[in-house]
């Protein structure tokens, strides 16, 4: 089985889990074709399945993504960045030469698209991997589904649910601002295991009942947070970035 | 029956302890939950929760034993586990070994409120009494159960099991039932397995005084149950909400948590999954706790059949108050009000039946 592993606008730590399974990896021959932070040999020829961290944010990448696509039997996003346009699709939200001004004394030297985006909004893919970062039990799971021909398993509902298995007394009943109920289960309820509310970084379930939980949070007199959490990791997830944003 | 001294809690504790791992409420992360417990001091006497729509406190505030209502956590947690192994598969030179998983701890629910013994009955009636088809795991681990339950004198206010027909006292179902009087503990057996273990425990006669009190105490406590749900009819006249509006409305403040089908000491659903290793020689069967609110729940031949919330809500309330009395002759609500106080969206099970026996009024 032929892999590549690329990186566009992220921090690089999704890709970690690649290292932290690599036990596993080797047991089943699997062949790295590509991997900039993993070997100093890479051939961009053929993948059996590409694995793509980080959002689509330049000129460059939006063609480099094509290219993957075109390379590639399967795609698969990993993380947040690449699944819903990361942190940095925050400036989405604000004047996009104000925010380049801010940061660059020179933006005249600066090639970025207007905004970052997922890499669903340029090719069609698979798989998707949740978080910030991805849970890597999750990431063997597709490899090994991918390798042995079986069904790929991956949770849907919201993270109450896996909250709930585990027996954590839900942080939002006991006063804390969660966001478990929008968002789709997997990361192993890290945060409520250690009494923390959810922040949302895997991303929102399919038709969060979005408004409902708004209520809910300015029913408790947790201010304006909610926007603020809202706006994080996975703000311009189709099913956050709002109505007139959608395509 | 007899009457031991309150203190004498701990022989009747220990006795139990001997024989069976035992599971009990106890206080954890700032709530009352369910444990394993190796000691009768783990048992949060005097601690007592405030349970007011979806808010929920628990305060030292109580010189009862027994002071707090049901755990929030329900005991078919320790029946079946919310998520485990049920069947082992190894291939080896080309042949598939099958191994199945058997229960084999021996439990002790000590300190099962009247909510949580009735759901018990139910699920057997679902699991084995009423199932052409009974589990076998369920069955296993049922047989190996050994139950305390003892009388409830501490309803929270979103209880509501007297309209679910569920007395404070129970009258079946236990193997040792324990009523806590000011003084003393009367003890009851409700088996043969019962019966030996009070037989080693010194005790008193009980006198008529000691019955007077404990039926004047239950009569205070029935006047505690103020919220109802009125069950005449009901599953007819909800069969007749089908359509209501209500749905829909409801289903907007739904966020389609789970909690409520988690925390429901009668909700079954489960799913089955695989975990493979990844050289393909062994793979685990995994049954874990599913919800009728999980938005992947009616998919059927990659068709959803229940996209929306309302849907999602009408299903499991349906299910509760109507489907539950046609396939199994029971309702499947004990009326323990978890679902109430631990509904992020603060949606009320009793407020919804009202609305809807509402509607039917109104036609």
């Amino acid at each position: 089985m032929k892999i590549g592993v690329f990186k566009f606008a992220s921090c690089d730590g999704c890709q970690i889990a690649f290292f932290e399974i690599s036990k596993e990896l080797i047991k089943m021959d699997v062949d790295i074709q590509y991997f900039l932070e993993a070997q100093s040999e890479n051939h961009f020829d053929h993948f059996d399945v590409s694995f793509v961290e980080g959002s689509i944010s330049t000129p460059e990448q939006e063609e480099r993504i094509k290219q993957i696509r075109e390379k590639s039997k399967k795609v698969a996003v990993i993380g947040a960045c690449a699944v819903s346009g990361g942190i940095q699709s925050v400036r989405n939200f604000m004047d996009f030469f104000d925010v380049l001004s801010s940061v660059y004394p020179s933006p005249d030297y600066i090639k970025s698209l207007e905004k970052s985006k997922p890499v669903s909004d340029y090719i069609d893919v698979d798989y998707e991997l949740r978080g910030c970062p991805i849970n890597k039990s999750q990431l063997l799971e597709i490899i090994s589904s991918l390798y042995l021909g079986k069904e790929l398993v991956l949770p849907s509902y919201p993270l109450c649910l896996e909250c709930k298995i585990k027996g954590i007394p839900c942080v939002l009943i006991l006063g804390k601002p969660c966001l478990g109920s929008i968002t789709v289960a997997g990361c192993g309820a890290i945060c409520p295991s250690f009494s923390r509310g959810c922040y949302g970084c895997f991303g929102p379930i399919k038709n969060p009942n979005i408004q409902s939980l708004k209520e809910v949070f300015e029913d408790h007199g947790f201010g304006d947070i909610y926007s603020h959490i809202l706006t994080g990791f996975n703000a311009y997830n189709r099913e956050f970035r709002g109505n007139d944003e959608k395509d | 029956m007899k009457k031991i001294k309150k203190t004498q809690i701990n022989q009747l504790f220990e006795a139990v302890k001997n024989e069976y791992s035992v599971v009990a409420p106890v206080i954890k992360e700032g709530v009352i939950s369910l444990d394993l417990i190796t000691d009768i001091s783990q048992i949060p006497s005097g601690f007592t929760e405030d349970e007011k729509g979806n808010s929920y406190k628990v305060a030292k505030s109580s010189d009862r034993f027994f002071s707090y209502s049901r755990p929030y956590l329900p005991f078919k947690r320790f029946i079946i586990p919310p998520e485990f192994v049920f069947m082992k598969v190894v291939k080896n030179d080309g042949r598939i070994n099958f191994t199945e998983v058997i229960p084999d701890k021996k439990i002790a629910l000590f300190d099962i409120r009247p909510c949580d013994l009735k759901a018990l009955q139910i699920l057997d009636d679902v699991f084995i009494n009423k199932n052409s088809h009974p589990d076998s795991y369920y069955a296993k681990a049922r047989e190996k159960l050994f139950i305390v339950a003892v009388t409830c004198f501490s309803p929270t206010e979103n209880c509501f099991c007297s309209s679910m027909g569920i007395s404070l006292k129970p009258e079946h179902g236990y193997d040792i039932l324990i009523t806590e009087l000011k003084d003393s503990f009367l003890i009851r057996a409700g088996s043969e397995k019962g019966s030996k273990f009070l037989e080693r425990i010194k005790a008193e006669e009980v006198s008529q005084t000691d019955l007077v009190e404990e039926e004047k105490t239950i009569k205070e406590t029935e006047k505690k149950i103020n919220k109802k749900v009125s069950t005449e009819n009901l599953s007819q006249i909800l069969y007749s909400q089908i359509d209501s509006k209500q749905w829909e409305k409801v289903g907007s403040k739904c966020l389609a948590c789970t909690s409520c089908t988690q925390l429901c000491p009668t909700c079954f659903c489960f799913n089955i999954v695989e975990k493979n290793s990844t050289d393909g020689s062994y793979s685990e069967r995994i049954r874990v706790y599913d919800s009728c609110f999980n938005p992947e729940f009616a998919t059927v031949h990659r068709f959803n059949i229940r996209q929306s919330i309302a849907s999602r809500y009408r299903q499991w309330l349906m299910h509760k108050f109507a489907y539950w009395t046609d396939q199994f002759g029971s309702y499947g609500c004990v009326g323990c009000g978890r679902c109430i106080t631990w509904c992020p969206a603060g949606i009320d099970i009793t407020e919804e039946i009202k609305k809807l026996r509402e509607g039917y009024d109104n036609h």
